[in-house]
């Protein structure tokens, strides 16, 4: 049996003893894992199509304020394409916190990959060419911020498909993305800046 | 008299309080291993392929008296390749894990992989079926894989093996790039980072 003891921010105390809060403690809070839905032969894509299209929703359950950080994990990709056509997986992301968020929807401006070889002026005769391109998994993190307890984070993932640039019907054509996956991951730490107040 | 009682995050050696390590993220584990078999490729046409990193079986144990949660980062060099019209080199790494007792899988990327990047060109042949000259060069940046494991309980371990393999998905032609072939490949290293964060003491509500 111990005494309660009155404690400040990010700490805890009852009769069984008296300990840091979940919040003072960095950790995972929630996972995603999302399929790619559109992997395989690919066509002339003038606009962006998404490949994957995830959303995390996660509301501080703690009574102190923590920072969030996520963290996108990306699977391989392979690309296949052939001249002069050029195949692109973009990523984006988007944030919102707050009583009710809404982030808005993710444009594809935050990396990805492309490949595009062009193997003949564009006004001569097409000859057989393709592309082979794996890219590795890869990790980006980005911090939307901190959240108050009892406020909502929505994060938003995209991963958009396009084909940049001119399109002509190759020799023996070959046109292939594969996303295969993304796992998106919430971590969070105590918000503190400096001093506890 | 009372007392108060401390969460297992914090110790009391001679009256004083003191935070564990275990209250805090911190690195249990981190090595370089280099490839062993960086430079020319020749034709490799059947999965695996070349071995070119392993690390063997890594372990780490709970000392602490609570459960732990293990970020994995998995720190590939950059790696640099070459190939020959119309040849392509594919470089496939694994990480496999158990906690508890056992030993991890063999991290075989025949048809499972944790990452995959390479590539080539092809860019046909004449009449006579001789590829046309041409060669592809890459280098591509270093990437992090990330993997969250746990939770591992008090006393129990963890266990992880990775390998990197490299090979040439077929057809194969011996007589790219015009008769001269050329290709190499350059994985580098692998950097493993293993990093152990606190969980909660759940014995204080609070």
């Amino acid at each position: 049996m111990s005494l309660q003891i009155c404690v400040g921010e990010y700490m805890a105390s009852d009769h069984v003893g008296t300990s840091l809060s979940a919040a003072w403690l960095p950790t995972i809070r929630t996972e995603r894992f999302v399929t790619s839905a559109k992997d395989g032969t690919v066509d002339r894509s003038p606009d962006q199509v998404p490949f994957i299209d995830t959303e995390i929703l996660w509301t501080n359950p703690d009574s102190d304020p923590v920072y969030t950080y996520v963290s996108i994990q990306r699977a391989p990709r392979s690309l296949v394409t052939s001249t002069p056509n050029q195949l692109a997986l973009m990523d984006g992301w988007s944030s919102d916190i707050g009583a009710s968020p809404s982030a808005a929807l993710p444009v594809g401006d935050g990396g990805g990959n492309s490949i595009r070889t062009m193997m003949v002026r564009s006004y001569e005769a097409q000859i057989y060419t393709r592309t082979f391109r794996d890219y590795d998994s890869a990790i980006v993190y980005v911090s939307p911020g901190a959240v108050d307890p009892g406020e909502t984070l929505h994060f938003r993932y995209r991963c958009l498909f396009s084909t940049p640039g001119v399109w002509r019907s190759p020799l023996q054509p070959m046109h292939l993305a594969y996303a295969r996956w993304a796992r998106l991951r919430l971590f969070t730490r105590p918000a503190v800046t400096g001093g506890i107040a | 008299m009372a007392e108060v009682c401390v969460t297992r995050h914090t110790g009391i050696t001679d009256g004083q309080l003191s935070l564990e390590p275990w209250s805090a993220p911190r690195i249990v584990y981190e090595a370089l291993y280099p490839s062993g078999a960086d430079g020319d490729v020749t034709q490799t046409t059947t999965l695996p392929g070349k071995l070119m990193i392993d690390t063997g079986i890594v372990s780490w144990t709970n000392g602490s008296p609570l459960d732990a949660m293990i970020r994995v980062w998995i720190d590939r060099g950059a790696r640099q390749w070459q190939t020959s019209n119309p040849n392509v080199i594919q470089i496939r790494d694994r990480l496999t894990y158990a906690i508890g007792g056992q030993n991890p899988a063999v991290p075989d990327t025949t048809s499972v992989y944790t990452g995959q990047s390479g590539g080539g060109l092809d860019c046909g042949a004449n009449a006579a079926a001789a590829p046309y000259v041409g060669i592809y060069s890459e280098m591509e940046d270093p990437q992090v894989h990330e993997e969250w494991l746990g939770p591992i309980p008090p006393g129990d371990v963890l266990r992880v093996w990775y390998r990197c393999y490299l090979w040439t998905p077929p057809p194969w032609s011996s007589n790219a790039n015009a008769g001269s072939p050329v290709h190499t490949a350059y994985v580098n290293s692998m950097f493993l980072r293993l990093m152990a964060f606190p969980t909660q003491d759940e014995s204080v509500a609070g």
